[in-house]
């Protein structure tokens, strides 16, 4: 049962087409990887399911209901966000930026739910009350993962992950995403440009290529053989 | 002005000729002839007054997209400066006037110096704050005795040539005779060079300096210009009145002013003309008292601000765009225009060939704070090469363009073109060397033909003067004429249709608007080009297109080409060599084909197999 | 020395509330990237309503005050419907464009509704005896104004740190962009702004109006030095906007008693020009990518 459903989406800048009818599907607690050139459309796509630019399609629904055309609209039909960047809130403290996640579509936060929160990124307890700005790459990082599962999300958009991460680092992060939305039954879309990193944690793969998308067959997944092919 | 569609003749890159204008100017004329009741006399004697500040304004507000908040101050300048020389000095008439205008023009110097620095916010502030502070010194106690303080100055008597200046009937015409001169030198000034750069500076700053725009001069002989009409207004105002308060030019009055170039429209210099007149006509027009008026007017002004910006000159365009909305698409259609030209003949291309040196670029870094985003990047581009350069986002592509365009200063190393050390030379030196670049965001000006967007690349090309552009018709056709053919020449070079070059730039699609990049980058026999992204966005059939102009451009000029490009299968058939960037620093360079196939870079694409993480 | 405590005095009452009109600025401009020309008229037609009240109506003054501030709010957020919130893509010329509108169209309202007999007398809040400590005799207006600051700063502390709309505030005063994708309704969070900054204005108005008097432009030049007072404070900052303020009441006021009333204008103008020529983040702000 999906839980993303695209299909047939167009989406561009002024006269600049990038996306010309892409389909794709993301089901319940599963792990789905975006992967494609620089250029190719990853973040435009991402932008186009967010409603941040203007977009065309045939279906475009969470659970089966249309996803709005802004932002702020999208994120209470139950999308959370993980960006590129991690976008943090660089004044607000790291407790601050994860409770905004659930304040921000939400009129309360219950001290409980943040609690289970961090008990899956426990790395981030004693480093609650710093200021988000200050904190390394990779502890932005946890702070946008957490922030994303207080708004208890359907749908988790990831956005470059690894980006800044060394590949430790970076394979830690994935790891814990892919586990957490699993558990949760939250489906992920996972965009990065990491293929071979993304080949071995997700479920099933696309590769934007042109401004559509196609799925990659496991058993290129599995052994990352034609991976070259496809990309370059 | 929006280009017409004559390509090939001195009249391309004209636009327009002020005819609504003047044509508004004799109707104005015209109806001062009748005999009309004396709230109507006044009526047309202020908006024919006021016009001539608001027509001016409109080259600072909407043609350089600036804001002044203030500008009824150089008519209290030029009122003031006037009338006392007149009157306490015994100065002649038309000295008195002369000296007005330069002294609002010198003020307009000093103030305009500081606001060129600042960006909208600033110059909102202070243009407001400069209303305010104009205003409260003349009014002042210090200066009471030599400006009558709140009581102002009388002028008993104004004749020039047996012309009673003081009655109504003639200073009307005087005035309009005035708002012609306005009108026909903005017209000029507009659609000149001067009036085009102003245009690209409003379009971006930054591409303007790589076009060898000194954007502050630019900007600050604009604001001069506008200064001197305002002076213009505020001594006829005087006339008007007979005596001269500080009330006259309160903020009320400034924001009049702005109010009634976004009423009366932006885009056309018919536009403040009408809003003069209808923001001068509404106490008459609209019955009732001087407080319900106010309220109108400022409700139509807010109006026009949030529903028609553009104002009632640009209701020709906005009424059918907003009735197309929706419906077709414009690239679809123009997209069908665009197919392979056939290559033109010798005659029509400028074939001049340029000679470029190598580039050497050594040890090349750029810190911001502790992020490097060059570290010892150290590359050559053979001459006569294209040379492609490749990388993730991050990867440090648009910040070397950066460096190279004169954009970006670089914290160490160097770059040499033949001998020359270009590192942290200004973007206008850079261009002056013969290093052009294109821009992968939009840098042309949409309210351009193609043709005067191309002609853009030949600003710093020749001496030239303001002048010439205001005056003198017949040198400034000649240098016009000139501007027309190697543009066009480098039109047909990159392969646009006859017929697309004098479409507004806002109308092309996205392929033709990159060739029109390419062609305003090469029309000053650039010996070097960077091309940052030209294939983004485009379509397979597009890239084709664009691939065939620069094969054909790099054939018959023989400069040397840098592209940045995402598009792998685009790069390896038109680059001899190919730059790959990772994290800021040379991760391979050599032959695309053999560069592609080497397992770091196949690495740097993909991404690294995390070693030694649990599964 | 016997005028130079007094010009002190005088000098640190108006500037404590400069710096109190540039916090409402900063907070506007904080929360929606704007700055409001038109924030004074608000404050003054929020004033008007409150004297319409007890001069008019012939209510109590502290009634009539409080009464009014509800309005205030209601009316600063009313003019962000209907000016700003429309189209409100639009560049950033157009939207200071409105905002200058807006400045026209509520001088316009309040000659309209209030035109007829100004200036009128506005009754003053606190007594005007004031303290005594030691030598020195700090009037009733200074205390008022620094009571009215440490009220507002405790205000925003307990609305920044402690409440769900303080939060959203932040958040889209750090980054719109970011706090939109997270499902933070950002146009409602710059009505409440609009809001906040017309209640700390009319503070401000209240504070002023016995002394300035009522009239339409009350607080035209009053307005200007405290936008000068937010540039040489940082945009963004709280008390850069206060100590801002406090700098410019006393040159202002010391240019005014030693020198002459017009170049207390032209030295704050000088300020703001140097200003922005030579440390355009101010004090304490930080050069972002918003450049002054």
């Amino acid at each position: 049962m999906s839980i993303l459903e695209v299909r047939a989406l167009s989406a561009g800048y002024g006269s600049a087409r990038v996306l010309h009818g892409v389909d794709l599907s993301v089901g319940q607690g599963e792990v789905v990887g975006l992967a494609g050139r620089n250029g190719a459309g990853k973040s435009t796509l991402l932008r186009a399911i967010s409603g941040v630019i203007h977009r065309r399609a045939d279906v475009l629904a969470i659970d089966g209901s249309p996803l709005p055309r802004s932002p702020a609209g999208v994120a209470r039909c139950g999308v959370a966000q993980v960006p590129e960047g991690r976008g943090m809130l660089q004044d607000l403290t790291a407790l601050d930026n994860i409770r905004l996640g659930a304040l921000a579509i939400r009129s309360s936060c219950s001290a409980e739910w943040l609690d289970e929160v961090l008990a899956r990124v426990p790395r981030l307890r004693p480093l609650l009350n710093r200021r988000a700005g200050n904190l390394s790459g990779g502890e932005q990082q946890l702070v946008a993962i957490a922030r994303a599962l207080a708004a208890r999300p359907r749908f988790v958009l990831a956005d470059e992950l690894s980006l800044g991460l060394s590949p430790r680092a970076a394979a830690e992060v994935f790891a814990l995403v892919s586990e957490v939305c699993a558990e949760l039954g939250v489906g992920l879309l996972v965009v990065d440009q990491n293929v071979r990193t993304l080949a071995r944690s997700c479920h099933r793969l696309y590769i934007l290529r042109l401004g559509s998308a196609f799925e990659l067959a496991p058993s290129a997944l599995a052994s990352g053989e034609g991976l070259e092919l496809a990309y370059m | 002005m929006a280009g017409t569609s004559r390509g090939g003749s001195a009249a391309a890159l004209r636009g327009q000729r002020p005819v609504t204008s003047l044509l508004t100017v004799v109707v104005l004329a015209v109806v001062a002839l009748f005999p009309l009741q004396p709230a109507w006399q006044q009526v047309l004697l202020l908006a024919a007054i006021w016009a001539s500040s608001a027509v001016a304004l409109n080259l600072w507000q909407g043609y350089t997209g600036e804001i002044s908040f203030g500008h009824a101050a150089f008519a209290a300048v030029g009122a003031y400066v006037g009338a006392l020389l007149f009157t306490k000095a015994g100065l002649p008439l038309a000295l008195a006037v002369l000296s007005a205008l330069l002294a609002s023009a010198a003020v307009a110097a000093l103030v305009g110096w500081a606001l060129v620095q600042l960006s909208h916010f600033g110059s909102a502030i202070v243009t407001f704050f400069l209303a305010f502070v104009v205003v409260a010194l003349l009014g002042s106690g210090t200066l009471r005795g030599v400006t009558g303080g709140e009581n102002g100055v009388l002028i008993p008597s104004a004749q020039i040539g047996g012309l009673d200046l003081l009655d109504t009937g003639t200073l009307v015409f005087v005035a309009l005779a005035c708002l012609t001169v306005t009108v026909l030198l903005t017209s000029n000034y507009a659609s000149g060079r001067a009036g085009r750069a102003l245009l690209l500076v409003k379009r971006s700053e930054t591409v303007a300096g790589t076009m060898g725009v000194d954007v502050r001069r630019v900007k600050l002989t604009a604001f001069i210009f506008t200064a001197i009409f305002g002076a213009v207004s505020g001594i006829l105002l005087t006339l008007a009145f007979g005596y001269l308060t500080p009330g006259l030019f309160d903020t009320t009055a400034s924001v009049n002013l702005v109010a009634m170039v976004v009423v009366g429209g932006t885009g056309r210099i018919v536009g403040p003309i009408l809003g003069a007149v209808f923001f001068t006509a509404l106490p008459v027009a609209v019955q009732g008292a001087g407080e319900q008026q106010a309220v109108f007017g400022a409700v139509i002004f807010l109006l026009f601000l949030v529903f028609l910006p553009t104002g009632l000159a640009g209701l020709p365009r906005e009424l059918p765009r907003a009735l197309r909305r929706g419906r077709v698409k414009r690239a679809e259609t123009s997209t069908a225009a665009l197919v392979p030209q056939p290559r033109p003949t010798a005659e029509l291309l400028d074939m001049h060939r340029v000679d470029p040196p190598a580039l050497t670029i050594e040890g090349l870094e750029v810190r911001f704070g502790k992020l490097a985003a060059l570290s010892g990047v150290s590359l050559r581009v053979e001459p006569r090469s294209i040379h492609a350069i490749v990388g993730a986002n991050g990867a440090g592509k648009s910040t070397l363009l950066n460096v190279l365009s004169g954009v970006q200063k670089p914290t160490a190393g160097s770059c040499r073109l033949g001998d020359t050390e270009l590192a942290g030379l200004s973007p206008q030196r850079m261009r002056a060397l013969g290093l052009a670049r294109t821009f992968q965001h939009p840098s042309h000006v949409a309210d351009l033909s193609a043709l005067a967007n191309v002609s853009l690349g030949l600003y710093a090309s020749r001496r030239w003067s303001l002048a010439r552009d205001l005056l003198g018709a017949r040198a400034r056709r000649r240098g016009e004429e000139e501007l027309v053919r190697r543009s066009t020449a480098a039109l047909h070079l990159v392969g646009l249709p006859v017929h697309r070059h004098g479409v507004p730039a806002g109308d092309l699609s996205l392929a033709e608007t990159r060739l029109v990049d390419i062609a305003r980058a090469l029309v000053d026999d650039a010996s070097f080009v960077l091309l940052d992204e030209p294939t983004a966005g485009l379509a397979e059939d597009e890239m084709d297109i664009l691939r065939t102009a620069l094969v054909r451009v790099h054939e018959a000029r023989g400069m040397s080409i840098v592209v940045v490009a995402h598009h792998l299968e685009f790069l390896r058939e038109i680059a001899d060599n190919l730059t790959v960037l990772d994290s800021g620093a040379v991760l391979a360079d050599g032959i695309p084909e053999e560069v592609l196939r080497r397992p770091q870079v196949l690495e740097a694409f993909l991404g690294r197999t995390p070693a030694g993480v649990m599964e | 020395m016997g005028i130079l405590v007094p010009t002190l005095i005088s000098g640190l009452t108006i500037g404590v509330m400069y710096g109190l009109f540039a916090c409402g600025t900063a907070v506007l401009y904080k929360a929606t990237g704007l700055i409001n020309f038109a924030l004074g008229g608000l404050a003054t037609v929020a004033t008007f309503v409150a004297w319409s009240l007890i001069a008019g109506q012939g209510w109590p003054v502290w009634a009539g005050v409080i009464t009014a501030l509800p309005i205030a709010a209601a009316i600063g957020a009313f003019c962000y419907v209907a000016v700003i919130w429309p189209r409100d893509g639009a560049e950033r010329t157009n939207l200071l464009m409105r905002t200058l509108g807006l400045f026209l169209l509520i001088q316009a309202v309040t000659q309209l509704f209030w035109g007829e007999g100004q200036p009128f007398t506005f009754p003053s809040l606190v007594p005007t005896q004031g303290l005594r400590i030691g030598a020195v005799h700090i009037p009733g207006n200074l205390l008022a104004a620094l009571g009215l600051a440490v009220i507002t700063a405790a205000g925003f502390w307990l609305l920044f740190t402690r409440t769900r709309v303080g939060l959203l505030m932040r958040a889209v005063a750090d980054s719109p962009d970011v706090a939109g994708l997270l499902g933070v309704r950002t146009k409602i969070i710059a009505g409440v702004a609009w809001a906040l900054s017309t209640v700390v204005a009319y503070g401000v108005g209240l504070l002023t109006a016995p002394t300035l008097l009522l009239s339409t432009h009350m607080l035209d030049s009053f307005m200007l030095f405290a936008f000068t007072a937010v540039v040489c404070g940082g945009l963004d900052s709280f008390a850069g906007g206060l100590l801002g303020g406090v700098l410019i009441g006393l040159l202002s006021t010391a240019m005014a008693v030693f020198a002459a009333p017009e170049w207390s204008v032209v030295s704050v103008f000088a300020l703001l020009l140097a200003t922005l020529l030579l440390r355009p983040a101010g004090m304490f702000g930080r050069l972002s990518s918003e450049r002054l």
